[in-house]
């Protein structure tokens, strides 16, 4: 009865305090070995990162919220196959990509505007020069959103992954199992087509 | 002198937003850039693109969102068990698993059958024979056989054998062996009857 009472205990939220400091790697196997608690603290520490991809991908918050859940339940079902070699994030990224691709189409509900601009005639005549900017400038970054949402599928992965993450074309290649020059290539031409969506 | 390929425009693009970057831009697209007029207006608007993309922020959910996220990430999983690797093999098709039910019916059986044998022999008691201070009678052994068996069937359906022994539903070595050869004809042919349907059900 003392044993489980102590294993209860080792369990207990304030545990968190002990997981909170693992890296990745150690958290993983915290998960493998039972403790539940472990994939809290991943969650917790990615859920950032994942999110803002699956909003790259999907325009808008409804289908990046619904995206982002799934990324964490995939990772936690296949937690089992991670390599320890590769970064957690990594992983987390190219299971993002995967879930956006599989679910958020080119179709994709994708905003119309900010929630700043959808009201904002009156505000902005009656505000000052800098919230007129700020709206406009809103208004400019919902533009860009919805013209990168529609970008064919491996374009948006190569450019969300290359400017919002800043991680390297070899990286990139590896998440989404293609080569170097591939994704040179995707990138460019994402850029390209970003550049007739916004003129 | 060629004009810049896309990997070199992705290059000349870069560089022109990031110093770092630009200490990399390779020699001969420099001095390309230098003197190309056309492949310099094109990196340029692939670098207005790029520029664009930059800055387009998106909005930040409420603070509050997270917790929402984390809460409902933790509730969908709560009922999942991670398998570890090693133990992988046991969920395999065709794997080892599938001689966990048969496992299982022969340590039920043999549980049951040793039971059986120890009430007929006197040497263990039900509960009701204790009060009455004498050996049950056939009616009330073959219900509370029948309870048993109810309740050793429906612990034993969801047990893995790895849990069986701690949970004290083991049988001693030898035991079955000794059990089988004292039974009767009728209790062999019950047993076979059970081994043949668990077997059935296991799909082999």
């Amino acid at each position: 009865m003392l044993t489980r009472t102590l294993s209860w205990t080792a369990k207990e939220p304030g545990c968190k305090v002990t997981v909170a400091n693992q890296t990745d790697a150690e958290l993983v196997q915290a998960c493998l070995a039972g403790r539940r608690e472990a994939f809290d603290t991943i969650v917790e520490r990615h859920q950032r990162q994942v999110y803002q991809l699956c909003y790259r991908f999907a325009g808008n918050h409804e289908d990046a919220n619904d995206c982002a859940q799934e990324v964490f339940i995939r990772a936690y079902r296949g937690l089992k196959t991670f390599k320890a070699q590769a970064s957690l994030g990594t992983w987390l990224y190219r299971i993002g990509v995967n879930v956006c691709l599989n679910k958020v189409s080119a179709k994709s509900r994708v905003e119309a505007l900010d929630p700043l601009i959808a009201a904002s005639d009156e505000r902005t005549a009656s505000h000052d020069e800098s919230a007129a900017e700020t709206l406009l400038r809103g208004e400019r970054a919902a533009q860009v959103r919805a013209a990168i949402a529609r970008l064919p599928k491996k374009q948006r992965a190569t450019l969300v992954l290359r400017v919002y993450h800043d991680l390297p074309h070899d990286q990139i290649a590896g998440i989404l199992g293609s080569s170097v020059g591939a994704v040179k290539a995707n990138f460019f031409h994402a850029l390209n087509n970003l550049k007739k969506l916004l003129t | 002198m060629s004009h810049l390929s896309p990997d070199e425009f992705v290059d000349a693009a870069e560089g022109a937003l990031d110093a770092r970057r630009a200490a990399h831009l390779d020699a001969r697209c420099a001095a390309h850039l230098e003197t190309c007029g056309a492949c310099r207006a094109r990196a340029s608007q692939i670098a207005g693109a790029l520029s664009a993309a930059q800055d387009a922020e998106i909005p930040e959910p409420s603070p509050l969102y997270w917790g929402h996220l984390s809460a409902r990430i933790r509730e969908a999983v709560a009922h999942e068990a991670i398998v570890p690797a090693w133990r992988a093999v046991w969920s395999q098709p065709f794997g080892t698993h599938r001689l966990v039910p048969i496992a299982s019916a022969v340590a039920l059986a043999g549980a049951v059958v040793v039971s059986g044998l120890m009430l007929r022999e006197g040497r263990i008691a039900l509960p009701g024979d204790r009060a009455a201070g004498g050996p049950a009678s056939v009616e009330s052994v073959a219900a509370d056989d029948s309870e048993a068996w109810q309740m050793l069937t429906s612990v034993a359906a969801d047990t893995p054998m790895e849990d069986a022994h701690p949970a004290g539903m083991g049988v001693p070595a030898g035991a079955i062996d000794r059990a089988v050869q004292r039974m009767t004809p009728d209790e062999l042919n019950a047993l076979g009857q059970l081994l043949q349907t668990e077997l059935h059900k296991s799909g082999d």
